[in-house]
């Protein structure tokens, strides 16, 4: 699968579903207009980005499939509250962002977020074995796979925000300028928070990266 | 302890991460649920929307309905209606009998009149005329017998007297 990395707001989607501004634009303005098809086209093209965000920023799958989906609707729902001044990547991106954040404030007020609860669930994650690919019964693989909890363990010592930032900069390649809009917060704060975030991931990880 | 040229970088890490997706069969899925709840969500809508114009047009009526029934309520208006309203607004009603009258016709010998006809119930009045009694002498042939008609204050719809009386 060719994964997005293009950080520009010109071209959005993953592998064939690329598609240029001007053509989401125009599939946003059909769904505005209540063609459901035009929004399930929107779906095609965020879904797997929109997942990966909110995956790594709860590090369960349920969890974020449940948010997905939550952002999805809302985002549907709202569609006609959607002004086309500002791109919808950024707009939609902010719904699951915002979605993402409440729930773990939730979760951690009910005092259900602890980190060995984190890393049971990581551990115990039978889907985290069936996402990896074919070769996961590779020696390879397998070692990926525990580079990628210690990640999590890492990632989910950083605070939200902190942590937030750290994913879709390094993980689903926005700029500093898009993350400051997803935010609402400046490219400074953007760029101050994840060269800290950066740093404390680096000395979590200093066993296991270089 | 893993020798540094062993490790990899935090980036490539992070690179790494972009590949931990799901399977095609998680998206289908995913994307049927968005799907069922939006259009659920929709139909959600379009109920409350239409009950909300239903009830925005209806309530209007409703309210004239109600205050038309509550303005017009006959038990509500009870004090407001009395016979006397009922004669005023019906002129073709009869009046009692002056007691005048009646006074008269009561101090009269039984031999000094002889009734013709009583007819009081298809009499009718007009409102219009005067409340004084109204006597009537007719000239006789004979000088001792005349006849003698008490009438009532107002003027009968139909000829004929009230009474008639033979001295």
């Amino acid at each position: 699968m060719s994964v997005f990395t293009d950080q520009s707001e010109n071209v959005v989607g993953i592998g064939a579903s690329k598609l240029s501004s001007e053509s989401v634009d125009h599939l946003v303005s059909r769904a505005i207009n209540g063609e459901f098809e035009a929004f399930d086209q929107i779906m095609l093209l965020y879904r797997e980005r929109l997942y990966g965000v909110i995956y790594n920023m709860t590090f369960n799958h349920e969890d974020a499939a449940d948010i997905t989906q939550e952002a999805f609707v809302k985002a549907f729902r709202s569609l006609s509250k959607f002004k086309q001044k500002s791109s919808f990547f950024t707009w939609i991106y902010r719904i699951g962002v915002n979605l993402t954040l409440t729930y773990l404030r939730k979760k951690k007020a009910r005092r259900f977020f602890s980190f060995d609860q984190i890393n049971d669930e990581i551990s115990n994650s039978k889907d985290l074995k069936d996402f990896s690919s074919s070769e996961n019964t590779s020696v390879k693989t397998t070692l990926l796979n525990e580079l990628h909890e210690r990640l999590n363990e890492a990632l989910s010592k950083l605070s939200d925000k902190h942590r937030t930032i750290v994913v879709l900069f390094e993980i689903d390649g926005l700029s500093h300028k898009q993350i400051a809009s997803i935010m609402k917060c400046t490219e400074g704060t953007v760029r101050s928070r994840l060269h800290y975030a950066k740093q404390q991931l680096q000395s979590l990880l200093s066993d296991y990266v270089r | 302890m893993k020798q540094n040229h062993d490790k990899p970088t935090l980036e490539s890490l992070f690179e790494s991460k972009k590949l931990d997706l799901p399977s095609d069969v998680f998206w289908e899925e995913l994307q049927n649920r968005v799907k069922g709840r939006a259009l659920a969500s929709l139909s959600r809508h379009s109920i409350s929307r239409r009950l909300y114009i239903s009830s925005a047009l209806l309530a209007p009526a409703i309210l004239f309905v109600i205050s038309f029934f509550v303005l017009n309520d006959p038990v509500a208006n009870l004090d407001s209606f009395s016979i006397s309203n009922l004669e005023k607004s019906n002129g073709s009603l009869p009046k009692p009998m002056n007691p005048e009258d009646v006074a008269i016709l009561m101090n009269l010998e039984s031999s000094e009149y002889e009734l013709i006809s009583v007819d009081s119930d298809i009499v009718s009045f007009d409102s219009s005329a005067s409340s004084s009694f109204v006597k009537e002498e007719i000239s006789l042939p004979t000088h001792d017998t005349f006849d003698t008609e008490f009438l009532s204050n107002v003027v009968p719809n139909r000829l004929g007297p009230t009474a008639r009386f033979t001295f």
